[in-house]
């Protein structure tokens, strides 16, 4: 028709096609959006630097956030030597993290807002206050961390990565 | 008298004809971007160089095709079949010859030339060629290695990339009879673009014990780039560490090094290890993991005693 130049049955024929468009988009945008463009982290494997072995991440993130806990409550129950070891395990896993960003984010950004000079003050603090069983410097940067990481990288991603599962089933 | 005028006509002739001359031998395929084994009709040594690189593997790597998912993952698959490598661009995604990954024609060839490009003035019959001093920058590798590259500008080091990963010897470009011999030695460079390790001479190691830590500082003096490093990949360093007190062990314990957190340059990294007792000995090893392997490889071994 364009090369016609017949604008009236060109024109028709566009909209018809725009259609088909728009209906798509008002039916399926926001399911596709969320199952296509946001991450699957289904897939993401991370190797344990305590064990050495590879992890999903589901399992990474517990064995973490379980060493996060016993930190507090070996040194609660005065279970010193084991407090330590449990807070260098969490630290170590919380660095290892460094691994999984760069599977999507290509530009640095994003792993210095986790992973930059303030985040590693405060590793560097956390550890020296876990070889002192400081228990309050150990909560003060164990709290840094989780409103400066943890929550920050749970807002943006564990959102999104629920509705992905539900609207993928 | 007739031979002077002879000589000075097909003077002529061969002089107003040199552009239709160079025409006459230019094999036209290799300006179309054939598989890279057309290359080695006379650059054997380069194709059997790159033929065992990463980059003729970026395309079927299996640790590339599983971390994009298939190769679904779109932003990652130009810098892993690129079309034309250009300083400081990313490169657009070839259609052809995928499976070839980084080959030689994305490195060398220009369609704004419909030339071959390289570091030398060459005169070379079968293709034009063009002289580009881009290929003795290290520019060239920052489209597609844009971390590691943004990392060695600001180390200052005047050694670039391919100093180190494709170190060169005399030799001749092209291997063919007797055409080879038309050519003088130059600088070859080495296109297996090889994973360096780094050594011994490369770290410098420190203990000090002081209030139950044991710290343990690592340097990296000679590497000018973050040790390990990747644009997407993980490379992995491993220190492990034991104590030992009369040759008791009071410390067993190892650390994950990641490109995040590498051994930056002339930086000394700090690792700080609990121990109720003072060593008298400890002992430091270093060990990398390959992006794509699965082995780790001993780097160094360091005995250091602790006063």
């Amino acid at each position: 028709m364009l090369s016609e130049k017949n604008r009236g049955e060109a024109m028709r024929l566009i909209q018809t096609v725009g259609k088909s468009c728009v209906q798509c988009h008002k039916n399926f945008k926001l399911s596709a959006k969320v199952k296509f463009h946001f991450p699957d982290f289904s897939g993401f494997s991370l190797e344990d630097p305590v064990t050495g072995l590879d992890y999903s991440l589901k399992d990474y993130m517990k064995a973490m956030t379980q060493d996060m806990k016993l930190v507090r409550i070996y040194f609660l129950d005065g279970k010193k030597e084991k407090a330590r070891k449990a807070g260098f395990n969490f630290v170590k896993r919380f660095e290892g993290l460094t691994q999984m960003c760069s599977d999507c984010h290509t530009g640095k950004k994003s792993e210095e807002i986790y992973f930059g000079v303030e985040a590693e003050k405060h590793i560097t603090a956390l550890k020296e206050a876990i070889v002192d069983g400081s228990l309050v410097r150990i909560n003060k940067h164990l709290k840094w961390i989780g409103q400066n990481n943890c929550a920050k990288c749970h807002n943006v991603h564990e959102t999104t990565y629920h509705l992905r599962e539900k609207f993928g089933k | 008298m007739i031979t002077r005028l002879v000589f000075f006509l097909t003077a002529f002739f061969v002089i107003a004809g040199c552009e239709r001359l160079e025409k006459l031998f230019v094999e036209e395929d290799l300006l179309e971007r054939p598989p890279s084994k057309r290359c080695a009709d006379c650059h054997q040594k380069i194709y059997n160089q790159w033929k065992t690189s990463r980059h003729a593997q970026a395309w079927v790597s299996e640790e590339f095709i599983k971390k994009t998912k298939n190769r679904t993952k779109t932003k990652c698959l130009s810098c892993h079949a690129p079309l034309e490598v250009k300083a400081g661009e990313k490169p657009q995604l070839r259609d052809k010859l995928r499976e070839e990954g980084v080959n030689c024609f994305s490195c060398h060839y220009r369609e704004e030339t419909d030339s071959i490009h390289g570091p030398y003035k060459v005169f070379s019959p079968p293709h034009y060629s063009t002289y580009n001093p881009e290929y003795t920058s290290a520019r060239i590798c920052s489209g597609c290695h844009k971390k590691t590259y943004d990392n060695w500008i600001k180390t200052g080091s005047n050694k670039n990339c391919q100093e180190c990963h494709m170190p060169s010897k005399k030799d001749r470009l092209i291997q063919k009879f007797p055409f080879m011999y038309f050519h003088s030695k130059k600088d070859l460079h080495n296109h297996s673009f090889l994973p360096l390790k780094a050594d011994e001479q490369d770290f410098s190691i420190t203990v000090v014990y002081k209030g139950k830590a044991l710290m343990v500082s690592v340097k990296n003096l000679a590497v000018p780039h973050t040790v390990p490093t990747a644009q997407q990949g993980k490379p992995k360093y491993y220190l492990q560490i034991k104590g030992f007190e009369r040759k008791e062990t009071l410390l067993s314990e190892s650390e994950m090094i990641t490109p995040e957190n590498g051994f930056e340059y002339k930086r000394e990294k700090t690792f700080i290890f609990y121990v109720d007792k003072k060593p008298d000995e400890v002992v430091v090893e270093l060990y990398r993991k390959l992006s794509w392997k699965k082995e780790r490889e001993f780097v160094l071994k360091k005995r250091l005693s602790i006063d």
